[in-house]
């Protein structure tokens, strides 16, 4: 028992990961395969080859021919997750599968099932990971609000089922920027910073930018041990984590691609080449069709305001707002004075470090020239940070009231009831939304309907278009053409192989080729709708899915009518 | 006269508070979304006065202007999908009937009484109206409608090329999928326009109509598709127009999004039929997805 007292609050966070991983798991069968998705599939099946290959002939597979010729497939990305998705395909999916017409799926969703899985374990690694940051920084119930809120907004939530890469390099970045914080009195965590940031630019690319943001974070939270005198220039100690990253990250990055093994330098050009000169997609914003840099820089923020659920939102600006405003602090975040530590109970190293990671990936979107396309999902990183300051934050406005006469219990009641009446309307907006989750919008922009009238991004992935599968499996006849507009080959595929669509269905890329055309609202594409009615000479719709009765996908028939 | 600040613990409260009733708010705004959307009946019940009542001459919309599931009911009548119902030339038409979804209102002339509300209807969550418009223009001729009598040709030197393919709805200019002259939908000024689309390559594009009637006026819209709106460096193009050979009007589109009318007078043209030409133009053709509509009226 004693073991399990001294390490209660990592049974907790145990037990907390094991429940969000079979929350999300469970819930993943409900979201429809996104574009990436399509490709990553793809690409995972590709490099699960490579894996048997490995097993059956090693000479063979570590041969440059042969890494090349499984792993050109998606290269504009790093392998990480992709690997795990293969592994986990090759573990518990259907492998060969021939769906003939009329044939249904040898079982439904088994293989999107097993794609998804590492990205359900990074999310539940991501919630016990910040269970265990706001715990060590605060209280559990600090922890847990945070992973909850985090968790809990539907935009998150929408990300965490999804086989792509946003989630996994998020919850890398909070473990990297976790064993930064331990590091500073600890070789081994130095090490495991390096080996953890190694492992996060094995995800994505979006982990690069952490390293600038922990060198600004010393600058910033050592500052006043920088001197410039007579007796020269004295600067604090380096943190042992940053050589550990500057070695270990790129040997892991390395290490983990095969791709890089025999030619490391044109693949890593390419690679680079790729990101830093990516082409922007276009981006609904207020009723103006983002195209061309220079982007507004108000843009992460304004999204970020109508996409985090409301509470959430105003608990984490007003830790940030305790943090800058020294008189706004003194009237509504001020510490009891018994308190021992600085404002929201952080010492400068957290509160800095806090600070940063919640603003520095949304200042980087901000920036004019950087492409905006992708909405939330890019300052993903920021979220858990922003979720924890929103719990501290929370924790503090409760600190703030009369104390009563039981105040060490008043305290956690009071916590609790409050945090549940903050993430009751994530909970409530996740449930409206359901799994078209790129297209939640919170309560101050009206839901999905106020959004519309803003003229914001409806939806983007093409997953939504599961919204109108039931119909289209139901009323179309045998052999139908059917033009899904933005599913691309990929998930089209997949989603057949899975059941989502009957097999008889035949994908075309052409409206003009098609019985059935399936447009998806998107208003970088709305000629595609457009060039629908023309044919026509009508707008006469068959079908439509809607969330909050705006159109996301219209179903027409392209027969002549009679 | 000194004003007093509340008390510091009072203040400190406020947080607090507010984010409750932010809680609060949200928490309503959620449990309440359900149960305001309209019910499938609603729509049926809708559809079945409008087609119980439709006549020549009326068209039909929505408000909000994105709404869209009306159109599986009445879809296939004249529906004009535009954002800015006040701002619209309905000169076209009779009568205007208006599906306003729970919450939406209507502005402009709709909402101070200038447009005549014949109308109005309920129908579980949704309303109906039906506007009397003003006297209804007489369209004696419609460009768009009439292109595939017209006769399309390129001036290229030595002689002209005539674009002489019809398919579908299209007079096709040369083997490149840009080449033709055709009914297109496509967005102007952020609404769908039904026009003719006139790329003209790097020598002129001439389309002619015979037979057309005298009217009073010859109108004209104007635009760019977005992405040739967007295109950098995009050179203007030049609409010119000419009744029985003679121009009446020209008109320089520069390279901006829009849908812009432009307004001639062909009284003193004669007792017609004219032949009417567009001659199309620009000194680049690269990316001038030039589109135009134009009818004449009586």
């Amino acid at each position: 028992m004693k073991f399990v007292a001294r390490h209660g609050t990592g049974f907790l966070a145990l037990g907390l990961g094991f429940l969000v991983f079979w929350f999300v798991f469970l819930h993943a069968d409900r979201v429809g395969y996104t574009r990436d998705e399509g490709y990553y599939f793809a690409a995972a099946e590709r490099y699960a080859g490579w894996f048997k290959e490995l097993g059956s002939d090693p000479g063979q597979a570590l041969s440059a021919p042969s890494i090349e010729k499984y792993y050109q497939t998606n290269k504009e990305h790093p392998v990480l997750v992709k690997n795990l998705m293969a592994l986990s395909y090759l573990c518990f999916s259907p492998q060969r599968v021939s769906y003939q017409a009329g044939q249904a799926a040898p079982e439904l969703g088994s293989f999107a099932r097993a794609m998804r899985l590492p990205a359900h374990l990074f999310t539940a690694l991501g919630a016990a990971l910040l269970f265990l940051l706001g715990s060590s920084l605060a209280s559990r119930r600090v922890g847990l609000f945070a992973s909850l809120a985090f968790l809990l907004a539907p935009r998150h939530f929408y990300h965490a089922q999804l086989a792509c890469f946003d989630m996994p390099v998020t919850v890398l970045w909070l473990a990297t920027v976790m064993a930064y914080r331990r590091s500073r009195h600890s070789l081994g965590w130095a090490v495991a910073t390096g080996l953890i940031w190694g492992l996060a630019i094995a995800v994505k690319h979006n982990a690069f930018f952490l390293p600038p943001l922990l060198v600004l974070h010393w600058l910033w939270a050592e500052g006043k041990s920088f001197s410039l005198s007579r007796q020269g220039f004295r600067m604090p100690r380096i943190p042992l984590a940053f050589p550990a990253m500057a070695l270990l990250g790129p040997l892991v990055f390395y290490l983990h691609w095969p791709l890089l093994w025999h030619q490391p330098i044109e693949h890593l050009q390419w690679y680079f080449g790729f990101h830093l000169y990516h082409v922007n997609y276009y981006w609904e914003y207020f009723g103006t069709l983002l195209t061309d840099a220079p982007f507004p820089w108000l843009y992460p923020f304004a999204v970020t305001a109508l996409t985090l659920p409301a509470p959430t939102l105003l608990l984490g600006l007003g830790a940030l707002l305790a943090m800058a405003g020294g008189r706004l602090r003194g009237y509504f975040c001020a510490l009891p004075a018994t308190s021992p530590t600085g404002v929201l109970g952080l010492d400068v190293f957290d509160r800095r470090l806090l600070i940063l990671n919640a603003l520095v990936p949304v200042l980087i979107i901000a920036l004019p020239a950087v492409p905006i396309f992708g909405g939330m999902k890019h300052w993903l990183q920021a979220m858990p940070f922003f979720c924890l300051l929103a719990g501290l934050c929370l924790e503090r406005w409760l600190r703030a009231l009369p104390q009563g006469s039981r105040p060490r219990l008043a305290l956690p009641l009071r916590f609790a009831a409050v945090a549940l009446l903050a993430l009751l309307p994530s909970l409530l907006g996740l449930i409206r939304v359901g799994p078209y989750g790129s297209s939640f919008y919170n309560s101050l922009a009206g839901g999905v309907a106020g959004a519309a009238d803003l003229g914001m991004q409806r939806q983007y992935w093409s997953d939504n278009v599961t919204g109108v599968f039931p119909w289209l499996n139901q009323n179309l006849p045998r052999g139908s053409r059917v033009y899904l507009h933005e599913v691309n080959g990929e998930s089209a595929h997949a989603y057949r192989r899975d059941g989502w669509l009957r097999a008889d269905l035949r994908t075309v890329w052409n409206p003009d080729h098609a019985d059935v055309s399936v447009i998806q609202y998107h208003r970088e594409f709305v000629d595609a709708e457009y060039r629908v009615w023309n044919k026509l000479g009508h707008k006469q719709t068959m079908y439509g899915f809607y969330l909050e009765e705006v159109p996301m996908v219209l179903v027409y028939s392209n027969q002549e009518r009679d | 006269m000194s004003i007093r600040l509340p008390p510091r613990e009072a203040l400190r409260l406020f947080p607090l508070a507010l984010l409750i009733a932010l809680c609060l708010f949200a928490v309503g705004f959620w449990s309440t979304r359900a149960g305001q959307e309209p019910a499938t009946e609603d729509y049926q019940q809708i559809a079945q006065i409008v087609r119980a009542q439709w006549t020549e001459g009326d068209v039909l919309s929505v408000r909000p202007w994105w709404a869209a599931r009306i159109r599986q009911q009445l879809g296939d009548l004249t529906f004009v999908s535009v954002r800015n119902l006040a701002g619209e030339d309905w000169s076209r038409f009779a009568r205007l009937w208006v599906v306003l979804l729970p919450g939406a209102e209507l502005s402009g002339p709709f909402a101070d009484a200038s447009v005549s509300l014949a109308q109005e209807f309920t129908a579980g969550k949704l309303r109906l109206r039906r506007y009397q418009l003003a006297k209804r223009a007489e369209v004696l001729f419609d460009f768009r409608a009439q292109l595939q009598r017209a006769k399309v040709r390129m001036r290229k030197q030595p002689a002209a090329v005539a674009c002489d393919r019809w398919r579908e709805n299209r007079w096709i200019c040369s083997r490149h999928d840009w080449n033709y002259v055709g009914r297109i939908t496509v967005e102007l000024d952020r609404d769908p326009r039904e026009v003719i689309w006139a790329h003209p390559a790097d020598d002129p594009l001439e389309i002619e109509f015979d037979g057309v009637p005298a009217g009073r006026e010859l109108r004209v819209h104007t635009g760019f598709t977005p992405p040739a709106a967007r295109a950098a460096g995009g050179t203007p193009v030049t609409l010119q127009v000419l009744v029985n050979g003679k121009e009446i009007g020209r008109v320089v589109q520069d390279n901006q999004s829009g849908y812009f009318l432009h307004r001639w007078d062909i009284s003193g043209c004669g007792a017609g039929p004219h032949q009417v030409t567009f001659v199309v133009t620009a000194p680049h053709g690269g990316m001038r997805h030039f589109c135009f509509d134009g009818e004449v009226r009586g």
